[in-house]
């Protein structure tokens, strides 16, 4: 550290309390750890199917902080999970075209891509469009969801559930 | 050197005891749980269903609740100094009033989870608790006791299948397979055949049977969007003036192991859930596939449908053997003769919450 050979032991002591806030302050020369970083990073929680494939586990991500902040949530979510044991719900080719918040109703719009798969099964289609709300809906601002396709409102993903109106979360989704 | 001997047995022996006393001592004074009861009532003029949890414990709990809205609406009831030792929660009996049940040990504590459809209010859920009752021969109990409304509708329904119209949907079909078998077979393949096995067999009890489609099409033409092919299946049921709307489905997960026959519904009546619960306890009795329950889902066909509907998935076609099962005859027959039973035992329950038997 550059500030110990410089100041008394008091001063010393003080910047090892404020390693964290930097010794710049002390010095007036920032050190490279406390140089502001250039973009503002987030934690979001983003779902992923649990180990079983029917309930959704969650995974912190550190995300850029600006107004992106939701659309690359869910490019995360697409992206697929770090940890090997969960299961990616979204397909990989999945562009996210934007995510909008009205009258705290995400509209989350994406690609063709979304349904790359024509149908599925109940339980993967319940996972997918759960996935998306359940990591939209960790924002405080947004509480249901409505998926689009191209820009337009969807009457399902895999044929089963209904996509026309927005939805909120859907419990029993969560192993305690 | 005889007294050395003496001391040092006794200090073997003393500690020898020594964990069994450390182990002893908090098994003893902790509360194991030792099962649990649901038991359920829907009032028919009304909506009101009630929902009562009877978790039985070795010995009294002090107990704390509270709700919570995230994740979800829940109840978190906490038994203090409980084990949960072997139990396992089971099923919801009303997946509309009660989602889930889980329970986990959280160092002294045993917690259970109750996870909610949607919002629940201060007086929609009560919990107490009940001390053993030697007479009645019932141990220490935690009673959860819950409630919701869920609207009536104006339907009636007399026992029985002769004369009754049922409108059964063979899901997906033309240019939607549906879900892939692990082995190749196709979900609209599977659900068709179902289907009309099913339909040979309501009509020989004397039902009339419409069909969504009695072969490999789209039934709202193979340009249509998706709204027109879904509307146009819950229309036959709507058009029709069915009794009952069942859509056939097998299911499909990324996990090769996932198995098991669920049943969904959309609680638009008291009679859904019904009707739901009557299909999954009769699929599951003659086809004996893992119990996954009667559950809620805002599901197209259930949902746009104006009479009770249930969504039938009957197995998993991403599981090797449990595909194997599904393509059996012998168990497609069964599957059939358990659609006729469980309709045979809502129409007979259905009448009974009216008060029509
Ligand atoms: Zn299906």
């Amino acid at each position: 550290m550059m500030c110990q050979a410089r100041f008394s032991r008091a001063i010393l002591m003080g910047c090892l309390v404020l390693t964290l806030a930097g010794c710049s302050a002390l010095t007036g020369k920032p050190t490279p750890e406390s140089q502001p970083k250039p973009l503002e990073t987030v934690t979001v929680k983003v779902y992923y199917g649990a180990p079983d494939a029917e309930h959704l586990a969650a995974e912190s991500n550190q995300i850029t902080k600006d107004s992106l902040l939701m659309q690359r949530a869910m490019e995360t979510l697409i992206a697929g999970p770090k940890n090997k044991k969960l299961w990616p719900v979204l397909p990989a080719e999945t562009k996210v075209r934007s995510v909008v918040v009205k009258d705290k109703i995400a509209q989350a719009d994406f690609s063709a891509e979304l349904k790359a798969k024509k149908s599925g099964g109940s339980t993967e289609e319940i996972l997918a469009v759960s996935a998306i709300i359940y990591t939209l809906t960790e924002f405080p601002e947004v509480e249901r969801v409505q998926i689009l396709i191209e820009g337009k409102k969807v009457a399902t993903l895999y044929g089963h559930m209904d996509l026309s109106e927005p939805l909120g979360r859907m419990a029993g989704l969560l192993k305690e | 050197m005889r007294l050395r001997y003496w001391a040092s047995l006794m200090v073997l022996l003393w500690l020898s005891c020594l964990p069994a006393l450390v182990l002893a001592a908090p098994l003893d004074t902790v509360a194991k749980i030792t099962g649990a009861r649901w038991t359920r009532s829907v009032d028919a003029t009304t909506g009101l269903i009630k929902v009562r949890l009877e978790v039985e414990t070795t010995k009294p709990a002090e107990v704390e609740s509270f709700i919570t809205k995230l994740p979800n609406w829940r109840l978190i009831v906490t038994l203090k100094g409980t084990n949960i030792d072997k139990w396992t929660p089971g099923l919801s009996p009303d997946s509309v009033v009660v989602t889930q049940l889980s329970a986990v040990q959280s160092e002294q504590n045993a917690r259970l989870v109750l996870d909610f459809p949607d919002e629940v209010k201060a007086g929609q859920y009560k919990v107490s608790t009940l001390a053993a009752d030697s007479k009645a021969k019932r141990p220490n109990r935690v009673v959860i006791e819950l409630e919701r409304i869920v609207p009536v509708g104006n339907l009636k329904f007399l026992p029985g299948l002769k004369g009754k119209i049922v409108a059964i949907d063979p899901g997906h079909g033309g240019t939607d397979p549906g879900a892939l078998g692990v082995r190749g077979s196709y979900e609209k393949k599977l659900n068709l055949d179902l289907s009309l096995l099913a339909k040979a067999k309501l009509e020989k009890a004397g039902a009339k049977v419409m069909m969504t489609r009695i072969s490999d099409i789209d039934v709202a033409g193979a340009k249509s969007t998706d709204r027109e092919e879904l509307s146009a299946r819950a229309q036959v049921g709507n058009r029709n003036n069915a009794d009952v709307f069942i859509s056939v489905h097998h299911n499909s997960s990324v996990n090769r192991e996932a198995t098991g026959t669920t049943t969904y519904f959309y609680a638009k009546t008291i009679f859904d859930g019904e009707l739901a619960r009557s299909l999954q306890n009769a699929m599951v009795r003659s086809g004996g596939l893992l119990d996954k329950g009667a559950r809620t889902a805002n599901f197209f066909v259930v949902k746009n449908t104006v009479m009770p509907a249930a969504l039938l998935e009957v197995g998993f076609m991403s599981n090797p053997q449990e595909e194997q099962i599904l393509n059996d005859p012998a168990f497609q027959d069964k599957i059939a003769q358990a659609i006729v039973d469980g309709l045979e035992q809502f129409f007979l329950q259905a009448a009974k919450m009216r008060g029509e038997q």
